[in-house]
């Protein structure tokens, strides 16, 4: 279709709109109300444009293309009614720039400066919108509000929990939420990003800083396997708030509010700052150049002592791949072989049969293709919430999905069943007269309830049987972010890096805690929280005679068990990959620099490695060797059986009845950011207030 | 020839010297335009652009409100600004150091400032005896502008 | 808190025969005409409670709700008196002088308009339009009964003679 925008001819797809055409070839159109994912509202009128042969000005947000269309973004016509709109616009919105946090990055500024006029003929009284406490993480100032109602439009589409709404009408008409409600939704965060204007902002960041003093330095989201790509925005060598970076293939422009508050758990109090070591029964401060050395020596000593059987080494899934890589080119190359990332499961039967990574099986923009979705052992509203604006818009897309989870937890897109499944029940639901499947293909996704379950190795192999016998794909969402590597990279006890099959299989993560082993080595890992259960956990740190914790945050157990501990950064201080769900590998730089005590992860690792003999490697180094390793790998899940798995039977046993995490504890930096503990604690008090009696008894445990 | 001659008798009767002394002569008769400094000092305009001072309301409120203008206009870098929230839900600065070796007096602080809280008194006479008293910080330049304040009020008013 | 709003069996009745109208995915349009009879149900206002009821009962999200009835002036947030008059100032009326009923009305039960008395009688209702009776105006409505051909004196009486429910 030919089309003619300010006199130059461009074709055009037919369904597109003006403003669709525009920003394609890179024409500005001003816009407030209208965003590439939302619906379009055209209420603000800020996107006029004079088209030849009609008598007004048309929004260029509702107006679709018509052959021979001539457009002129810039006419006088144009000008007129977009300084109009300004003006309109302008009538009510206070001259607070100065104190408001979206000043220098504000649309509404931008525009004005560009299109409004300089002085205001309104001489009347300005609207005032008394605030309301809304949510622990949005600001609001609704004296500022457009009403755009791009919020509004957000919780309708997209996070599918409306809770912002546009009340009365008129001079009166606000956006506000229902009475005594509150805005608790997993994404509420990206409305902050949604809105033109100042009315909705950052709560955390509130006055801290403004926008033009900030560095923006782009990361990967440690809290989940997708890998959001999040900016990071630094303000004196420390993050004052994260957005979203756009990747069309993961995130869109969207961020879960757990990666957007998650990094102020890296400025939690208890991180460690100095290495420490156990003389005489006390811990006392190491010096920073001679701690590789004394870790090497306690290593070795252990290793001549104990045997190399008797060291457990224990990483987090939520290490960098460059950590995960060094941890077991270390200890794989001291012989030994008791190596595990999977530090919540119990059971595990099944690994022989495993695929080489878990895998969601397909890709993220992809879900929408499946007719089916069978969900099991996962709540994805609040596990994984950047999913679910995926699954809501599949589900919206005729696609059916399926939920089977050890609890009744609600999802925020529409569940075509939902059924509450046990430990040992779930055969029983497999079965095709059960499920009412549509006609096409099928996906079924095993989420982390499911490893947490202490008959994983059963549960999987049924899945295993029922997708075969459907021709099901499986896919995985994993534990931790960076799962992925912790399988690829050889961090577990019977598998080499990429995934080649050991020759000695080691034992894994139960096994060592329940062996009680002499010596643990701990990566990254918080003993109070990251294991099946914390009391056995316990029990063997306190019959162990040398731990090595590597650790970024002290706790009362590392405090009280450690031999020596050397603080290591966080994913936001060195230089580090992911590998996602899909099998995306995605790098990022340090977003600040680490204290001065600090080892980066990796080298300290690599000086450990050096002392060793086994090798010397920069982050370059450690990355090509990654890449040679996983190279000519079949990432391709959909071979996946285990149905041949030799498994014991199914003992009920007392460890692991929580199978179902809060959104704010799924790894030890989330558990220390205030703004989401708060969060949290909010929504389960409203929760709270609006169940009957008969369940609040059963949930004064969780308030508490 | 001649120019010679006028020359010689021009040098012999100290003509310069003359004319030279009837200057000096006529000014020990008029009034001198020197003046005593310390004693004496110059007359300063209202706009004068001297030593920083932050002001207040009449009611004791500082007028400043963080808002870094200042910070990001200021062409030689000088001024440092933290800001938080107050417990009242204001915008309020934590920090605010002008370091006046950085300084050069432009003015455009004064000039940016939405709500004039920053503004550069009349004093320009002040000495430091190290080099660490040069940044001055938020208690200090509010304490100036508390006691220079009837006056920036006056130089204000002149200036309108 | 205000005890737990149930829709019993008989508004529920009402409300399902309004649902019926609208298409099946198509609910939320009921949700003007569930309001007004919730609202007649509860003395002319609706409250939190009702609205969360009815979101319930019609799988819409309370704000959804919420915004319809803050939105419309026929519905009422906060409560009202009991008994509801609605002066017709149209121009029909207005020209037979239901400004000076309106102003007596006022006058007589010391509220403005959009206001209830201080004993919870009377509600005097706001933004009334045409009640569709001009050829008997002025005209009001007490508890939805119109009452054609106003005269001062028959105000009073018509007033005098309500009884509380």
């Amino acid at each position: 279709m030919k089309v003619f925008v300010n006199n130059k001819e461009y074709s055009a797809e037919p369904e597109d709109t003006i403003i669709e055409l525009c920003d394609k070839i890179g024409v500005h159109i001003p816009r407030f109300c209208y965003h590439k994912h939302l619906s379009v509202v055209a209420s603000c009128r800020m996107c006029l444009v004079d088209i030849e042969g009609v008598k007004h000005s048309q929004p260029a947000c509702s107006t679709p293309l018509r052959e021979d269309m001539r457009i002129s973004t810039k006419s006088e016509k144009t000008k007129v009614a977009q300084k109009s709109s300004m003006e309109f616009l302008l009538i009510n919105h206070p001259l607070d720039c100065p104190i408001c946090d979206q000043a220098g990055e504000c649309e509404l500024q931008d525009i004005s400066l560009e299109h409004g006029d300089d002085h205001s003929r309104y001489m009347q009284f300005k609207r005032v919108v008394i605030d309301k406490d809304i949510s622990p993480l949005i600001s609001t100032d609704m004296t500022r509000c457009i009403h755009c109602s791009r919020c509004v439009r957000f919780g309708e589409e997209i996070s599918n929990v409306k809770e912002l709404g546009l009340l009365n009408r008129g001079e009166d008409m606000k956006i506000d939420v229902f009475i005594e409600s509150s805005v608790s939704s997993e994404l509420s965060g990206n409305m902050i990003d949604l809105c033109p204007v100042g009315a909705l902002n950052n709560k955390p960041y509130r006055y801290t800083a403004r926008t033009w003093d900030l560095r923006q330095i782009c990361g990967i989201s440690p809290h989940d396997c997708i890998g959001s790509n999040i900016n990071y925005h630094t303000y004196n060598n420390k993050i004052v708030r994260a957005v979203p970076s756009e990747n069309p293939d993961i995130n869109q422009t969207w961020l879960s509010d757990r990666d957007r508050f998650g990094y102020e758990g890296i400025y939690s109090e208890d991180r460690v700052k100095k290495s420490q070591m156990r003389v005489d029964g006390k811990l006392v401060e190491l010096d920073f150049e001679s701690t590789p050395s004394e870790v090497n020596n306690l290593i070795n000593n252990n290793i001549k002592k104990y045997g190399k059987e008797k060291i457990g080494c224990l990483i987090s899934g939520q290490s960098t791949s460059e950590e995960l890589f060094m941890f077991q080119k270390i200890f794989k190359g001291l012989g030994v072989s008791n190596i595990d990332h999977r530090t919540k499961e119990s059971n595990f039967d099944y690994q022989k049969n495993y695929p080489l990574m878990p895998s969601l099986g397909c890709n993220l923009e992809d879900l929408d293709e499946y007719e089916n979705i069978i969900l099991i052992g996962v709540n994805i509203k609040t596990e994984y919430p950047i999913l679910s604006i995926r699954l809501n818009l599949a589900t919206k897309n005729k696609t059916r999905v399926h939920s089977f989870n050890f609890n009744s937890l609600d999802e925020n897109f529409d569940l075509h069943c939902k059924k509450i499944i046990d430990h040992s029940n779930i055969e029983s639901f497999l079965n095709v007269n059960n499920i009412e499947l549509d006609q096409g293909k099928t996906l079924i996704i095993i989420g982390p309830s499911v490893s947490r379950s202490p008959n994983q190795s059963n549960i999987l192999q049924s899945i295993s049987k029922f997708s075969s016998s459907i021709d099901a794909k499986i896919g995985f969402l994993t534990e931790s972010c960076n799962s992925t590597s912790g399988w690829l990279l050889g961090n577990v006890p019977h598998r080499e890096l990429g995934g080649n099959q050991s020759s000695i299989i080691g034992k894994n993560s139960y096994q060592m805690i329940t062996d009680k082993l002499p010596s643990y080595i701990l990566y990254n890992l918080e003993p109070e929280h990251d294991f099946f259960d914390k009391s056995l956990v316990e029990s063997a740190l306190e019959s162990s005679e040398c731990n090595i914790f590597f650790t970024s945050y002290i706790t009362p157990m590392i405090e009280k068990y450690a031999h020596i501990i050397v603080p290591i950064t966080t994913f936001a201080e060195a230089d580090g990959s992911y590998i996602n769900i899909e099998g995306t590998y995605q790098t990022f730089r340090p977003i600040v620099q680490p204290s001065k005590n600090i080892y980066e992860g990796w080298s300290i690792l690599n000086k450990i490695l050096k002392l060793n003999n086994l090798g010397d490697y920069s982050v370059a180094n450690i990355r090509d060797e990654l890449k040679k390793s996983l190279e000519g790998l079949d990432f391709n899940m959909s071979k996946t059986d285990m149905s041949n798995t030799n498994i014991s039977p199914y003992i009920e046993n007392k460890i692991l009845k929580e199978s179902y995490r809060e959104t704010n504890q799924t790894d030890l930096i989330v558990r220390r950011s205030e703004s989401l503990n708060q969060a949290t604690k909010i929504k389960n008090k409203l929760n709270y207030k609006n169940m009957n009696n008969e369940v609040k008894k059963s949930y004064i445990d969780i308030t508490k | 020839m001649i120019d010679k001659i006028i020359k010689l008798l021009k040098s012999l009767f100290l003509l310069e010297i003359l004319k030279g002394l009837s200057i000096t002569g006529k000014k020990l008769f008029t009034k001198p335009i020197t003046i005593q400094y310390p004693e004496e000092k110059t007359p300063q305009s209202p706009r004068f652009r001297g030593l920083h001072a932050l002001r207040r309301y009449p009611n004791g409120e500082e007028r400043c409100i963080g808002c870094k203008l200042c910070e990001a206009v200021c062409p030689a870098l000088a001024i440092t600004i933290d800001t938080e929230m107050r417990d009242d839900g204001t915008r309020r600065t934590t920090k605010y150091d002008i370091d006046l070796f950085k300084c050069v007096y432009c003015g455009f602080c004064e000039e940016a400032c939405p709500v004039d809280a920053i503004v550069e008194t009349k004093i320009f006479e002040f000495h430091f005896e190290s080099r660490d008293e040069r940044v001055i910080s938020k208690d200090k330049l509010l304490q100036i502008g508390d006691i220079y304040e009837k006056e920036e009020i006056k130089d204000r008013n002149n200036i309108n | 808190m205000n005890p737990e709003f149930i829709i019993n069996e008989e508004l529920g009745k009402l409300i399902s025969n309004v649902v019926k109208k609208f298409p099946s995915d198509k609910k939320r349009s009921a949700v003007i005409e569930s309001l007004l009879i919730l609202q007649h149900h509860n003395n002319g206002y609706v409250t939190k409670n009702i609205i969360k009821a009815l979101s319930d009962y019609l799988l819409v999200s309370e704000i959804d709700i919420y915004e319809v009835a803050t939105f419309y002036t026929m519905i009422n947030i906060d409560p009202v008196g009991r008994n509801v008059i609605s002066v017709c100032n149209n121009i029909s009326c207005m020209l037979r002088g239901s400004d000076e009923i309106l102003s007596h009305i006022e006058d007589k039960l010391k509220i403005k308009v959009g206001e209830s008395t201080k004993d919870n009688k009377f509600y005097l209702k706001d933004e009334i339009e045409c009640l569709a009776a001009c050829n008997g105006g002025p005209m009001m409505q007490v508890n939805h009964k119109n009452y054609e051909n106003l005269t001062l004196e028959k105000v009073d009486e018509i007033l005098e003679s309500v009884n509380d429910k």
